[in-house]
């Protein structure tokens, strides 16, 4: 079932948490709502729920006004960051509640709660507390339990946050899987640009209760629309440059510290930091002095931080091993760097 | 296993550094002072009551009509001022727990007044209020209902007395779960009721308990605020605690005694109960902590 959101604003107090939101999610895909914590991702996720009240504006599922509608009559799987688990029942009762309230007959309920465990694979648990389960068993539990009524959307906060990496990175890749198996409408919150990039099929970027930019997560990354989604999305190198003849051009290092959307020009230049390169002859055109300061050497990727040898300004620029290997540089060493791609915004992004 | 003394890390206790006869005098002295003003009064309720034997203790306290009748009238307003209260507690501390609203803290203030303020005033209000003086004396006078003197009044006076326990035992254990569980329960199809019954009072469950047994104790022991509502007339509106003292003034000890050993025996009770439910109380660690937003 696709969903619809018409202008949706919230304030809480003097905080505006969103901001005159259109969205469109398609039937059957999966969503990202990706952004920093005090986005709206969350806001906007619970007031697409029905547990929060938009200020203005309307929610549509497939096409029928629900704005109005309490959260119970929505029909929407719900699993909260911190899974929220009735700690008095069972995994059986937990899972089994939403079936229960809406007055399920018994066996039905035992044959749907069977099925859904064995989805979960967690067959075997049924008299467990949530006392007794690990974080990511418990998760699972959580994402049962909300599928249990077969619900329209099911949506997500947070629901890897609370996990630590390695379980965090097997749930995602089984949601995604279980997304392929039953296709129901998805939409999870993360501020994890990689969560997010691995899992769905659309990326929605928030910043202050706005919509930055969304598309297809291979669209967002390759085409940031602004210095914030580009920032967001990982490390980003800033340089002081020019646009000639139509491409971005390298003059310098920007004085400029930290996040590069504080403080934003036209002359700023930003370059990822696998799109610089390390040369060891005589300056070309548009390439820096640098001086070599770490090298890590870690899995396929080496990550090199450098620094202006006039300067405190850094750079990291990521190699191959492949290409490290054939460099042969060492700490200390004085080299040039030079963009293969660099990206300028356009000046109307100002804050 | 046999260790080298010096690769033994010593283990350094705080309290022991107390000179030895600080704690010593500080344990005589407490335990003393429990005994002087808690334990032998509390033993000599008993000793007096059993005095003459338990035939002599049973007499006095069911041979004598006024006295069974207090017994009767205790057992009868305890239970309904508690279920008043067990009414506006949930409803008060719901919305305490999970609603910020103008007034609240006004509210929560006002939930704490009987505590703060003297059993007799608390009375003398329910007088002024019932009264033949009173604001609503002459219209009930005229419609024929007697608050003042009767049972109303009497639970009445013992609700405002014991209105905090139980609103005060459900708040916190309110606000440490949180209201996730219960938005999860709306989310997943439950209407208000479902989510109060299978949700909101099994987590509450021992608190709530709790807050009724406390409730119940200082119902059944209330004494200034019920002496100004009650005409005190034996066999007709003399509760347990005024029936103590009124025995004890006709020098009627044997039954004063007997008695007052039934309330005491309540309270031992109580504290059994008490001390037996403040385990339970608390979401136990393990599962995630309360999400609050």
């Amino acid at each position: 079932m696709s969903i619809s959101i018409k202008n949706v604003s919230k304030r809480f107090g003097k905080f505006c948490a969103l901001d005159h939101i259109n969205l469109e999610i398609e039937a059957g895909t999966l969503v990202a709502l990706l952004g920093p914590s005090g986005s709206g991702k969350t806001t906007l996720l619970r007031i697409i729920a029905g547990l929060e009240n938009a200020d203005e504006g309307a929610v549509l599922y497939h096409d029928e006004e629900v704005t109005s509608k309490s959260a119970k009559d929505r029909n929407v799987g719900f699993v909260f960051q911190h899974y929220a688990l009735f700690r008095h029942m069972t995994v059986f009762d937990n899972v089994a509640f939403g079936l229960s309230v809406r007055g399920w007959p018994k066996e039905k309920i035992q044959e749907r709660v069977g099925e859904l465990l064995h989805l979960i694979r967690l067959e075997g648990l049924e008299n467990r507390y949530p006392a007794q389960l690990s974080g990511g068993q418990r998760q699972r539990i959580a994402l049962a339990r909300a599928l249990a009524a077969q619900p329209k959307v099911l949506l997500l906060d947070e629901p890897f946050g609370a996990l630590d990496a390695k379980v965090r990175l097997e749930l995602r890749e089984w949601l995604r899987r279980l997304h392929d198996e039953i296709h129901v409408t998805s939409i999870f919150v993360t501020h994890d640009q990689e969560e997010a990039f691995a899992v769905a099929d659309k990326v929605v970027v928030l910043r202050g209760g706005k919509i930055e930019q969304m598309g297809p997560p291979t669209e967002v990354f390759e085409h940031p629309a602004n210095a914030f989604v580009m920032d967001f999305l990982g490390q980003v190198n800033v340089f002081e440059g020019l646009v000639q003849d139509g491409a971005p051009r390298i003059t310098g290092y920007s004085s400029i510290k930290g996040q590069p959307n504080k403080d934003f020009c036209a002359n700023t230049i930003y370059v990822r930091p696998y799109e610089l390169d390390i040369e060891l002859g005589a300056a070309a055109l548009g390439a820096l002095p640098a001086k070599i300061i770490h090298v890590n050497p870690a899995g396929p990727v080496v990550r090199i931080h450098l620094q202006d040898p006039s300067s405190e300004a850094r750079v990291f620029v990521e190699l191959t091993f492949a290409k490290y290997r054939e460099l042969g540089v060492s700490i200390g060493q004085m080299v040039h760097i030079q963009p293969k791609k660099a990206r300028v915004f356009s000046q109307d992004y100002v804050i | 296993m046999a260790l080298d003394p010096q690769s033994q890390i010593p283990v350094v206790k705080r309290r022991p550094q107390d000179p030895k006869w600080v704690r010593v005098f500080l344990t005589i002295s407490a335990l003393f002072v429990v005994l002087l003003i808690i334990g032998i009064p509390v033993l000599h309720v008993f000793f007096r009551a059993f005095e003459n034997g338990v035939g002599s203790y049973l007499k006095s306290l069911f041979g004598n009509a006024n006295t069974r009748h207090s017994i009767l009238l205790t057992l009868s307003i305890a239970p309904r001022a508690v279920l008043l209260n067990l009414i506006f507690g949930l409803a008060a501390a719901w919305l305490i727990a999970r609603f910020r609203f103008p007034g609240r803290t006004i509210l929560l203030t006002c939930i704490d007044l009987p505590l703060a303020v003297s059993p007799v005033v608390a009375g003398l209000v329910f007088v002024l209020m019932f009264g033949m003086q009173g604001w609503f004396g002459a219209w009930l006078a005229d419609h024929n209902l007697q608050v003042l003197f009767g049972t109303p009044a009497l639970v009445l006076a013992t609700s405002f007395v014991t209105l905090p326990y139980i609103v005060r035992e459900i708040i916190p254990v309110l606000e440490a779960y949180g209201e996730e569980e219960e938005l999860a329960a709306v989310s997943l199809g439950a209407n208000g009721w479902q989510m109060f019954w299978r949700i909101t009072l099994p987590n509450i469950r021992w608190a709530l308990l709790y807050g009724i047994i406390l409730c119940n104790a200082r119902a059944m022991g209330e004494y200034g605020a019920v002496y100004v509502v009650s005409g005190r007339v034996s066999g007709m509106n003399d509760t347990m605690p005024l029936r103590v003292e009124k025995l004890f003034q006709e020098y009627d000890m044997p039954g004063a005694f007997a008695l007052a050993s039934v309330l005491t025996f309540v309270a031992l009770i109580t504290l059994v109960l008490k001390t037996y439910l403040e385990k339970n109380l608390m979401p136990k660690h393990g599962t995630e902590s309360a999400g609050q937003k």
